[in-house]
């Protein structure tokens, strides 16, 4: 668990906060009460249940916020991620609570306390600083970590422990018949949970009704409720409430990048990678604005990940100022791969995947891939895949060397409109964009058309066809140039090269 | 004044002993130093260090292939056959398993002819710097926050595709790195080039820059100046269509830091190529018109 969960919570989403004398009020008039302060707070006196101004008159430096359930609510989830590295089976609990099973974990960890600092360093990796308690049930561990640090109540001695506890830190709250159980308990005589122990339960549910007999079991050590593990999570959600609304890009981007280096670490902790992402932004005027970035190469490189959103922003940016941020990340397992000692060495499959995650920030999504050749008769009809090579084939032993290689045309997409003035329908001249010149051999024409078979389409009729020609210009290329049958135009389509 | 003890060793009663070392002993000699990162320049030219064309008048040229984790220059204004050169390595590469890049500025890549000059596609990762003016300004404000100083769309490719080469071959696992300039490249920076000698030096992969003049400068290892020296139109019989056959291309080796320059092979790149037989098994298409 994280004591202070608000503080801490509100800490991690902003890291600014840190070692700061900071509050939550449920107002910030002078006269609101705190409901949580920071340690450093604690320090100096500052209780939660002051007012603010009884507060500011032990520290000036106090800072007063509210409280953030978007930052909690992401804090939870990230306490929860971590936990879940370190055991499947968990199950959550009140906000800044979790629970774990260590059933079976004893095969991985050497004993409970290599697991604590295991779950010690996986929490803190998420930006927080838990206490753990290790016990035989939910509620005595909760007990444990309650106490603060880590707390190992190993079997046979949970009473030890209980017998020490004093009863104010169970937080009693008030019995079936409205009484304050504290006060009732205190009037007993009765300040630990040790003391209670040695009641007859029945008598004391006469009493105090079920809930003082749970908390007899509770002070013998007893459980009333199994772990319930959580279901796997989707998705992985970050959220933040702005004070103030953000109307650029570039600090829109400061905001997002802190948000993503901590989905990150989340899903590098769960051996998982970022895959398509979900932004959802809260606006000035109660408008909301909602994105969905597509992540060819699913992997943890912030930086790729933020270029990618700032290119999709960039292209309609929202409407409006932003007051809060939600990313939505859709995890992906990363691309396993088996190396051979024997093959040629290949990119490592998560380099690869941040490289070509880089490279489309870089170059624009639809720009980097697989290019292959579409299954069509038009020429130009290509097909992007993602990238993926296959595994090495053996390297044959005796490659024969040719002495002839296959001439590579260099195309020009699209195809660039050219004049061609022609005799008696051979071309003679070519004339366009950086071109000019005699035509010297022709080869050609080669009629290719197709698509014919689609129909119409909105009154168009489908289809192309163009008569090709290889033509040698005086300028010394040889360039294929097509005429469209259609639209009666010249197209340069490449250049042998 | 009394008379100086002679030394003990101008006695001649007490003989010089011979030192003689023991047989089982071996003998050490000095090796030399080896130190993490440092080149040694004969590793240079191994030939399992180099990426052969699969052409054997070219492999001869450029005594088997251009070398490993150094920048090869293939430069030739258009039509020369520079960019059906290039296609062989890549092919030659691919089909080895290697994984290979084509970092294209012009977007002039046709996976189609690359296919038929035996290039693996699916080995064969392609990333264009060619985009609309819009995206490319904003790509490059986005990615690029100091190519808003440069001149224009061309310099900010250029800018994107020296990056390119960078992250590709930090990557690491790569054989081949295809670096097409384009046909009316600027002038690539000092500090660009040796940027990608010192990446393609780290990563061991083969750098090939493909452009109408040398763009690397001092970087590059291997300058080929590809020209066309002969365009075949042909047909089969009187009367039939005139076909196009393809190019004849000499390579000249213009700058050679592993060894002579000057020298010129012809290559054939023909559109629909059969192997010429050589029974004598020797080059006989390998002229040299230069020593070095």
């Amino acid at each position: 668990m994280v004591a202070d969960f608000s503080i801490a919570a509100l800490v991690r989403s902003n890291p600014a906060f840190a070692g700061k004398v900071l509050a939550i009020g449920r107002s910030l008039a002078p006269h609101a009460e705190l409901d949580a302060v920071s340690p450093r707070a604690r320090e100096l006196g500052i209780r939660p249940g002051m007012t603010i101004a009884q507060a500011r008159a032990i520290s000036s430096d106090l800072a007063v916020v509210h409280r953030s359930p978007a930052a909690e609510s992401s804090a939870h989830s990230a306490l929860l991620d971590a936990v879940e590295s370190v055991s499947p089976v968990v199950e959550s609990g009140a906000p800044g609570c979790v629970w774990l099973d260590l059933a079976g974990l004893h095969r991985i960890y050497n004993g409970e306390e290599e697991i604590t600092a295991e779950l010690v360093r996986c929490v803190r990796r998420v930006g927080m600083e838990p206490a753990a308690g290790v016990a035989a049930n939910k509620e005595l561990a909760h007990l444990a970590a309650r106490c603060g640090g880590v707390r190992v109540i190993e079997a046979g001695r949970e009473r030890e422990f209980l017998n020490w506890l004093p009863l104010d830190m169970l937080g009693l709250g008030k019995s079936d018949r409205g009484d304050d159980l504290e006060t009732t308990l205190a009037r007993w005589g009765m300040r630990r949970l040790g003391e209670l122990a040695r009641l007859n339960p029945d008598a004391v549910g006469t009493r105090l009704g079920r809930r003082g007999v749970e908390l007899v079991r509770l002070a013998r050590g007893g459980s009333s409720a199994p772990l319930v593990p959580r279901r796997r999570a989707e998705f992985f959600v970050e959220t933040i409430e702005l004070e103030y609304g953000i109307e650029n890009l570039e600090p829109l981007g400061f905001v997002m990048r802190a948000m993503l280096e901590r989905l990150a670490e989340r899903l590098s902790m769960r051996a998982l990678v970022a895959g398509d992402i979900t932004l959802a932004f809260g606006m000035s005027g109660h408008r909301s604005f909602s994105r969905r970035v597509a992540v060819a190469a699913p992997s943890n490189d912030v930086r790729a990940i933020l270029t990618l959103i700032n290119l999709s922003l960039e292209a309609a940016p929202p409407e409006a100022a932003v007051e809060s941020i939600r990313i939505e990340i859709a995890p992906r397992l990363p691309r396993p791969a088996q190396t051979d000692m024997f093959l040629p060495p290949s990119p490592a499959p998560d380099k690869l995947q941040t490289t070509i995650a880089r490279l489309a920030a870089l170059c624009g999504p639809g720009n980097v891939g697989m290019l292959r050749a579409e299954n069509s008769h038009r020429p130009e009809a290509m097909r992007l895949d993602p990238f993926a090579p296959p595994a090495a084939p053996p390297i044959p032993e005796n490659a024969v060397a040719k002495n002839v290689t296959q001439l590579v045309i260099r195309a020009i997409r699209p195809a660039r409109e050219v004049e061609v003035m022609c005799s008696r329908e051979i071309p003679e001249f070519v004339r366009g964009e950086n071109l000019g010149a005699r035509v010297i051999s022709i080869a050609g024409p080669w009629r290719r058309d197709g698509e014919w078979w689609f129909g119409f389409n909105g009154g168009d009729k489908c289809g192309f066809i163009r008569d090709y020609y290889e033509l040698g210009l005086e300028d010394g290329g040889v360039y294929r140039i097509f005429r469209d049958l259609n639209s009666h135009k010249w197209f340069l389509d490449g250049a042998y090269d | 004044m009394a008379a100086l003890p002679k030394p003990s060793w101008s006695k001649p009663s007490s003989p010089i002993q011979a030192l003689r070392l023991p047989s089982h002993i071996p003998l050490e000699r000095p090796q030399p130093l080896v130190f993490s990162g440092v080149f040694r320049g004969y590793e240079l030219t191994r030939k399992d260090r180099r990426l052969s064309s699969g052409l054997a008048p070219l492999d001869a040229l450029i005594d088997g292939g251009i070398p490993r984790g150094r920048i090869s220059e293939i430069t030739g204004r258009a039509g020369s056959g520079k960019t059906s050169i290039a296609a062989s390595f890549a092919a030659f590469a691919t089909r080895r398993g290697e994984v290979a890049a084509w970092l294209d500025a012009s977007g002039a890549f046709d996976p189609e002819s690359m296919a038929a000059a035996g290039v693996e596609l699916a080995r064969m990762l392609w990333a264009s710097m060619k985009m609309k003016t819009t995206t490319a300004s904003r790509m490059a404000r986005a990615t690029l926050p100091y190519a808003r100083f440069a001149a224009g769309p061309l310099a900010r490719h250029q800018s994107a595709i020296v990056k390119a080469a960078e992250l590709v071959l930090e990557a690491g696992g790569f054989g081949l790195v295809v670096v097409d300039f384009g046909e009316a490249p600027r002038a690539l920076a000092h500090a660009s080039a040796l940027r990608i000698a010192r990446a393609a030096e780290r990563s061991g992969a083969a750098v090939i820059a493909i452009a109408p003049w040398r763009m690397c400068g001092t970087f590059a290892a291997l300058s080929l100046a590809a020209s066309r020296t002969q365009t075949s139109f042909s047909r089969l019989a009187p009367g039939s269509p005139v076909m196009f056959d393809g190019l004849a291309v000499d390579a000249m080796v213009a700058r050679n830091k592993l060894g002579g320059t000057g020298r010129r092979v012809r290559v054939r790149a023909l559109v629909d190529p059969v192997p010429i037989p050589n029974p004598s098994g020797l080059h006989p298409q390998v002229r040299i018109s230069a020593s070095s």
